[in-house]
C-alpha cells in the first residue's frame, strides 16, 4: 500500500543527511497506528530515518513545526515537504524566521492528499473528489524550491472540471452585505476561541499573539461577539497577503468554521490588487513590505 | 494616580459664544482623575499661563488638557508653560474646541457636546501619557562629499571654510565633474575651466579637506552624528604623493592611438597611463589596467615605469579599503547624458557629424581635442551649417522622459551664438518646442542668439536625418509656417537630455535615501526641505536631485553646507522623544518593521547569553532616525513596537472614550 | 427604541442635543494624520466653513500609523461610521506612509466587506492641508451617506 520506491528514496536522503551530520533533525511523516492516518515524526538519528513515509494520507503542514523553540533549537533540520508546505517555508525564509542555509527541503511531489474525513471512511483513492480543495488549485504539485526532490509515484489528479474549488466564495462574494453579516456572524458564532488555527498555522509564528497583549486588549477575549468576529478578522488580516494556503487552521478547527473561504479569498483579492502571491520567492518582498505609486486608489475619496 | 488639570478656553467669544465652556468645565470635573477644571477667557494670554502654572504646581498636576484652539497654534506655548513647573511636556494635550467645533458648528448645545466628547477624549489620553525625553545624538564633525563636480566642490569649500573637516569623494582621476568638460557658461559666456580649475585647486590645498579621487563609496552604515563609511581607493598604480604630474610617464607609454578619451567623450585618444585632461586635480595620472599592456601581456611592457623619474608607478598596487566616520553626508553625484539609441532616426553613432550636446562643448574647448576650432568628426572640416535639435528625449515621454531637461534650451542657444563667433559667415539652426530661459539674463541671451547672431529658430521636431553626400539632410517640421523643412548641414548637434549618473541609485540604496522612478535622489520636502534627504543627516545637491543649471548647482551645494555646518553648530543633535520603541520580549524579528520604515531607522539587534551566543535577534530603534511617524506600529503584527506620544493604548483610550 | 435611548444619554449627561450615536444621528469618528487631513480640518475651521457635528476627529502622526483594526475598535465602541484621511500620495510628511497604508486598507476593506461589513461605513479620503472645502464635503457627505443606510446595523462588531 506505501510507495515503497518514494518511502526508501525519502529515508535514503534523510539517512544520508543525518549520517554527514548536514542536518540533526529530519521532520517527516510516519505511518499512524490508523493505516489512514499518518502522523509527525522527528527523526534525530540515520537508523530511524526508515521510520519516514509518505503518501497521499500525508496532511499535515509540517512547516508549522519550525516556529517551535524546541524545534529551532536543533539548528539544521531537514524537513518533508509537499508542495504547498513548502510554500510556507518559503514565506518563513522571506519573514527571517528561518535562514535558507540552515533548512534542507526534501521535496515531496505530489498529487493531492485525500480529505482526512473520506480517508478515515476508508477512501484511498486520490481522486478531484477525495482531495481537498487546495489540491484542486494546486500550482505546485512538485514544490518551487528543493534541495532533494522525491517523484511521486501517484497518477496525475485529473479535473474533470465538475468540482468547483472553493465554490462557496463565489456564492458568498454574490450575498448581499445583510446575507453576509449572517453567514459569517452565524459561523463566528461557534468559535470557541481556543486559537487552534493559530497554533496549526505555519506563518502565525509571533511569540506573543496579538490576542495576548492587554494595554490594548485589542481583541475581546471571551468566546462570544463581537471578540468572536474580531479574533477571526484580525488572524485573516494578519494572514493575508501570507497565507499560503496550506489548510491547516480550517482543518485544526474544532467547531468547522470555513477559515478557507477566508484565506482563499483574501489570497485571490491580494493577487488581484497587487500580484503577489506568498511563498513562490524566498528573494521577493512581501507584499505588505512595499508599496507602489500606483496602487488600487479607487477606493479612496 | 492621575492628577488632571482640564482648562477650558474661552477665545474671548470665539469658543464661548458657541461653545458652553461652563459646561464643558463642569463635565471636566467629573472625570475620575482629574483635580482640576477651569475656564479662562484667553488661555494663551500671560495670564492665562500663570494660571496654568499655578494650578500645576498648587495642585501637583501630572497632566494638563487644554480645551481650546488647535494644537497647530499653541501646544508649544502651553508646552513651554508646563515645562516650566517641572511637567514633562509631553504631558499637555490640546482639545481642539476653536477650529474643529465652535468655528465649524452652530447648534451650541450639539457643538458643547461634541466639545465634551473632545476634551474627555484627551484627558483619556493624558492619562496615558508616558514622561518622552528628547533624544541627544552625539555629533562627529567632519562631513563626506560624495562627488567632485561643482556642487559637491562648492559644498565641501563652504563646509571646510567653516572650519569642518571635509572628506571628498570622487569616482573618476579627477576632481571637477561635468563643469569641467564646458566650454564656456550661459549666458555671461565665461570660461567654464578658468572658473572652475581655482575651485578645484582650492579643494586640493584646502586644509580642512580630505580628497580622495579614483575612489568610490563601498558601504555606509551608522545614522545622523555617526556614519560610518568605507571608502575603496581604486588602485591607481601610480603612488600620489611621490607624483610630480611631470607627464612622462603617459608619453612613454605605447597605447596612445588605442583608448577612447572619456573626457573628450570619445572624439580623442587617451594612453593607458593618463590624466584625463591638462588640468586635472590631482594632477596625478591613472593606470587604466584593462588597456595597460603590462597587464594585458604578462608584465612585459615597463616604459612608464622606466620613464618615472621619482619611481612612482607601482604595478602591484591593490585597492584599498578606507574607513571614515562622519557626522553628515552630501550626495552630489550628478548626471549623465540620455541614450540617444532610440532616436534612430537621427542617425547618432551612425553619422559621425552627429554629435551631443557635450561633445559639441568639447569641440568649443581650447583644451579640446580641436583646440577650440570647430571641426567635424568626420573629415575635420570647420562645418558651415549646423542644425541643433532640442529636446533630444527630453519631453519625449514616448520614447524618452516626461521631464525637461532644463540646460538644453540655454547651451543650445550658446552652441550656436559660439558657433557663429568662430566660424564667420555660418549658419545654424535650431528645432526647438519651447525656449525655456527663465533665469536671470536668459531670455535676451537667447535673444542675442537669434537676433544679432543669426541663428534661425525652427519650432517643431526633425524626422529624420540621413547623410547625403557629404551632407546632413536633416527633415522637419516648422510648425509655426506649417512647412516641411529640409536642411543640408555640416554637422547635427544632438541636445540630449540628462538623466541621473548610473549607479547613483545603488549608492542611494547603501545610503538609505529615496530616488523617484527616474533614479533622481528626492528631497525630504519639494519646497520647504529642498536641500535634505529623507534620511536624517544625509543631504542633496546637484544635479543628482534633477536638472539645473551651474548657479542652482552651486546654490544647492552651498545650501547642503549650511544645513551642515548649522546641525554642527550645536554639541549635539536633538530630535524629538516621539519615536518607536521596541518590546525585545515579545518581538520575533520579523522585520516588517525595518521594511516599512522610510528613515532606515529600524536595525538588527543581537542579544546575546554571558558567553557570546545570539539568543534572539530583535529590531532595533535608531532615535537619531526615528521620526515618529508610526508605520513600524502599524506593520507589527504581535503589537510589540510603538510610537511614543501616539501609544497603541492612547489611541484605544481615545476609542472607548467616545462610546455611544 | 431610538426615542429611548436619546432620553437614556439625556438623563446621563444632561446633554439633550449630544449626539447620540443612533443611526439618525451616528456618530462618526475620523482618524486623520497629523500632517495633512488635520491641518485641512483647521482650515475648515479657520474659513468657518460649517459641517456637520456627528464627527470627532482622533489625530495620529501619519496614515501609516492608522492600524485598520482601529476601524474594528471604533464599530465595537458604537461608531456608524469610520473615516480614514491623511495626505495625497506623493504628500506624505514621511515620505511614504500613506503608500503603506493604501496597500493595507484596500486589503482590509475587502476582508471587511466579504465578513459582511457595510462598507458604506467606512471611508478613505485623502485631504491636504489646503483642502478645508474637500474635509467639509467628506463630512457631510459620509453623514448623510450613513444615515440613509438601513436602520438595522449590519456590521458584526457590536454586541448582539
Amino acid at each position: 500500500m506505501a510507495n515503497t520506491k518514494t518511502d526508501e528514496k525519502l529515508q535514503k536522503i534523510a539517512k544520508d543527511l543525518l549520517e554527514s551530520g548536514e542536518v540533526n533533525l529530519i521532520i517527516g511523516y510516519t505511518k499512524g497506528s490508523n493505516p489512514q492516518r499518518m502522523r509527525p515524526v522527528f527523526i534525530t538519528k540515520p537508523e530511524e530515518a526508515e521510520k519516514l513515509s509518505f503518501s497521499h494520507n500525508a496532511v499535515q503542514d509540517l512547516a508549522v513545526f519550525l516556529k517551535k523553540q524546541e524545534v529551532k533549537k536543533f539548528g539544521k533540520i531537514g524537513i518533508t515537504v509537499k508542495g504547498c508546505d513548502e510554500k510556507a517555508v518559503n514565506a518563513l525564509i522571506q519573514e527571517y524566521q528561518l535562514s535558507r542555509d540552515n533548512i534542507k527541503i526534501i521535496g515531496m511531489q505530489c498529487n493531492g492528499v485525500i480529505k482526512q474525513n473520506l480517508a478515515d471512511k476508508g477512501e484511498t483513492k486520490v481522486s478531484e473528489t477525495t482531495v481537498y480543495d487546495k489540491c484542486l488549485i494546486c500550482q505546485e504539485h512538485t514544490p518551487v524550491l528543493y534541495d532533494f526532490l522525491v517523484e511521486t509515484e501517484e497518477p496525475e489528479l485529473s479535473l474533470s472540471g465538475n468540482v468547483k474549488p472553493y465554490a462557496e466564495i463565489e456564492k458568498l462574494d454574490a450575498l448581499s452585505t445583510e446575507e453576509k453579516n449572517a453567514y459569517w456572524a452565524k459561523e463566528f458564532d461557534k468559535c470557541i476561541k481556543c486559537y487552534a488555527c493559530r497554533q496549526a498555522c505555519p506563518l502565525c509564528f509571533c511569540s506573543r499573539c496579538i490576542v495576548e497583549k492587554n494595554m490594548p486588549q485589542w481583541i475581546d477575549t471571551n468566546s462570544e461577539e463581537p471578540g468572536n468576529a474580531q479574533w477571526n478578522l484580525i488572524r485573516a488580516y494578519h494572514l493575508s497577503g501570507r497565507c499560503i494556503g496550506c489548510g491547516e487552521c480550517e482543518r485544526a478547527c474544532p467547531v468547522n468554521i470555513p477559515l478557507m473561504l477566508i484565506n482563499e479569498k483574501m489570497a485571490r483579492d491580494v493577487y488581484n490588487l497587487f500580484g503577489y502571491k506568498s511563498g513562490l520567492d524566498i528573494n521577493a518582498k512581501p507584499v505588505f513590505g512595499v508599496f507602489s505609486e500606483s496602487d488600487f486608489n479607487d477606493f479612496i475619496k | 494616580m492621575s492628577r488632571i488639570g482640564v482648562f477650558v478656553c474661552w477665545c474671548g467669544s470665539n469658543i464661548a459664544s458657541t461653545v458652553d465652556v461652563e459646561k464643558v468645565r463642569e463635565e471636566a470635573a467629573k472625570i475620575p482623575g482629574v483635580v482640576s477644571a477651569v475656564d479662562y477667557k484667553y488661555m494663551c494670554s500671560d495670564p492665562g499661563q500663570n494660571s496654568l502654572r499655578n494650578v500645576i504646581k498648587e495642585k501637583n498636576l501630572t497632566g494638563v488638557v487644554l480645551a481650546a484652539c488647535s494644537p497647530h497654534m499653541h501646544e508649544n506655548t502651553f508646552r513651554k508653560a508646563a515645562v516650566k513647573e517641572g511637567l514633562n511636556p509631553y504631558f499637555v494635550e490640546i482639545a481642539n474646541i476653536r477650529e474643529q467645533v465652535s468655528w465649524v458648528h452652530e447648534d451650541k448645545e450639539r457643538a458643547t457636546a461634541k466639545a465634551v466628547d473632545l476634551m474627555k477624549m484627551m484627558v483619556e489620553k493624558v492619562k496615558r501619557d508616558k514622561p518622552i525625553e528628547d533624544v541627544r545624538v552625539p555629533l562627529n564633525k567632519k562631513a563626506l562629499v560624495i562627488g567632485g563636480g561643482i556642487s559637491g566642490i562648492q559644498a565641501a569649500l563652504d563646509i571646510a571654510n567653516g572650519g569642518v573637516e571635509v572628506i571628498l569623494v570622487e569616482k573618476e582621476p579627477s576632481i571637477g565633474g561635468r563643469m569641467i568638460q564646458l566650454d564656456e557658461t550661459f549666458p555671461t559666456l565665461d570660461c567654464s575651466s578658468c572658473i572652475m580649475t581655482p575651485k578645484m585647486v582650492e579643494v586640493n590645498q584646502h586644509p580642512n579637506i580630505k580628497l580622495y579621487t579614483y575612489s568610490e563609496i563601498e558601504d555606509v552604515s551608522g545614522y545622523i552624528g555617526n556614519f560610518k563609511v568605507k571608502i575603496k581607493k581604486k588602485a591607481r598604480s601610480v603612488v600620489e604623493k611621490d607624483c610630480t604630474g611631470c607627464g612622462e610617464c603617459w608619453n612613454a607609454c605605447p597605447m596612445h592611438k588605442n583608448v577612447k578619451s572619456e573626457f573628450n567623450i570619445n572624439l580623442s585618444e587617451r594612453t593607458a597611463i593618463y590624466v584625463p585632461f591638462p588640468q586635472a586635480v590631482p594632477l596625478v595620472p591613472v593606470l587604466d589596467r584593462s588597456v595597460c599592456l603590462h597587464f594585458k601581456k604578462g608584465g612585459k611592457c615597463q616604459k612608464c615605469f622606466d620613464a618615472c623619474g621619482p619611481k612612482c608607478i607601482d604595478f602591484s598596487m591593490q585597492d584599498e579599503i578606507i574607513e571614515e566616520t562622519v557626522g553628515a553626508i552630501v550626495a552630489a553625484t550628478g548626471y549623465d547624458l540620455m541614450e540617444t539609441s532610440m532616436y534612430g532616426e537621427y542617425g547618432y553613432g551612425k553619422y559621425k557629424d552627429v554629435v551631443s550636446g557635450l561633445q559639441f562643448e568639447r569641440l568649443l574647448s581650447a583644451s579640446g581635442p580641436t583646440e577650440g576650432v570647430i571641426k567635424r568628426p568626420s573629415d575635420g572640416k570647420t562645418p558651415q551649417t549646423i542644425v541643433f535639435v532640442q529636446c533630444v528625449g527630453s519631453r519625449d515621454p514616448e520614447k524618452g522622459v516626461p521631464y525637461c531637461s532644463k540646460v538644453c534650451c540655454m547651451y543650445t542657444a550658446k552652441h550656436a551664438k559660439l558657433f557663429a563667433h568662430k566660424v564667420h559667415g555660418s549658419q545654424s539652426y535650431v528645432f526647438y518646442i519651447d525656449i525655456r530661459a527663465t533665469s536671470k539674463g536668459y531670455e535676451e541671451f537667447v535673444r542675442g542668439t537669434m537676433e544679432q547672431d543669426g541663428a534661425v529658430y525652427l519650432r517643431g521636431r526633425v524626422s529624420k536625418i540621413y547623410e547625403d553626400n557629404g551632407k546632413l539632410i536633416v527633415k522637419g517640421a516648422d510648425t509655426l509656417s506649417g512647412n516641411q523643412v529640409e536642411i543640408a548641414a555640416d554637422m547635427v548637434v544632438l541636445a540630449t537630455g540628462v538623466i541621473p549618473k548610473k549607479g547613483s541609485d545603488k549608492l542611494a540604496q547603501m545610503l538609505g535615501i529615496s530616488y523617484d522612478k527616474y533614479g533622481f535622489l528626492t528631497e525630504s520636502h519639494p519646497k520647504l526641505r529642498p536641500a535634505e534627504s529623507s534620511t536624517a543627516g544625509i543631504f542633496l545637491a546637484g544635479m543628482a536631485q534633477g536638472p539645473r543649471d551651474i548657479p542652482e548647482s552651486v546654490v544647492s551645494g552651498s545650501a547642503a553646507a549650511s544645513k551642515i555646518l548649522g546641525l554642527f553648530s550645536k554639541s549635539e543633535y536633538e530630535v524629538e522623544g516621539t519615536i518607536s520603541s521596541v518590546n525585545e520580549a515579545t518581538c520575533v524579528a520579523c522585520f516588517y518593521c525595518q521594511r516599512v520604515c522610510a528613515y532606515n531607522a529600524i536595525s538588527r539587534k543581537e542579544i546575546k547569553d554571558r558567553n557570546g551566543n545570539v539568543v534572539k535577534v530583535v529590531a532595533n530603534v535608531n532615535p537619531g532616525l526615528c521620526t515618529g511617524c508610526g508605520a513600524c506600529v502599524n506593520a507589527c503584527f504581535s503589537k510589540s513596537i510603538d510610537v511614543k506620544g501616539f501609544m497603541d493604548d492612547q489611541i484605544y483610550a481615545e476609542i472607548k472614550s467616545l462610546a455611544v | 427604541m431610538e426615542d429611548m435611548k436619546v432620553e437614556k444619554n439625556e438623563q446621563k449627561d444632561g446633554t439633550a442635543a449630544a449626539n447620540t450615536g443612533s443611526q439618525s444621528d451616528p456618530r462618526l469618528i475620523a482618524f486623520v494624520c497629523n500632517w495633512c487631513t488635520y491641518n485641512g480640518a483647521d482650515l475648515a475651521g479657520t474659513s468657518r466653513m460649517k459641517y456637520s457635528d456627528n464627527v470627532r476627529v482622533i489625530k495620529l502622526p501619519c496614515t501609516g500609523r492608522i492600524d485598520p483594526l482601529f476601524i474594528v475598535e471604533a464599530f465595537k465602541k458604537g461608531a456608524k461610521g469610520v473615516l480614514v484621511s491623511g495626505c495625497h500620495p506623493g504628500d506624505c510628511h514621511y515620505t511614504s506612509g500613506n503608500y503603506h497604508s493604501r496597500r493595507k486598507y484596500a486589503t482590509f476593506r475587502d476582508l471587511l466587506g466579504y465578513l459582511g461589513v457595510d462598507l458604506n461605513r467606512v471611508e478613505f479620503s485623502w485631504i491636504s492641508a489646503s483642502e478645508g472645502n474637500k474635509w467639509v464635503a467628506v463630512i457631510n457627505e459620509f453623514t448623510d451617506k450613513i444615515k440613509s443606510l438601513p436602520d438595522k446595523t449590519t456590521d458584526i462588531f457590536t454586541k448582539k
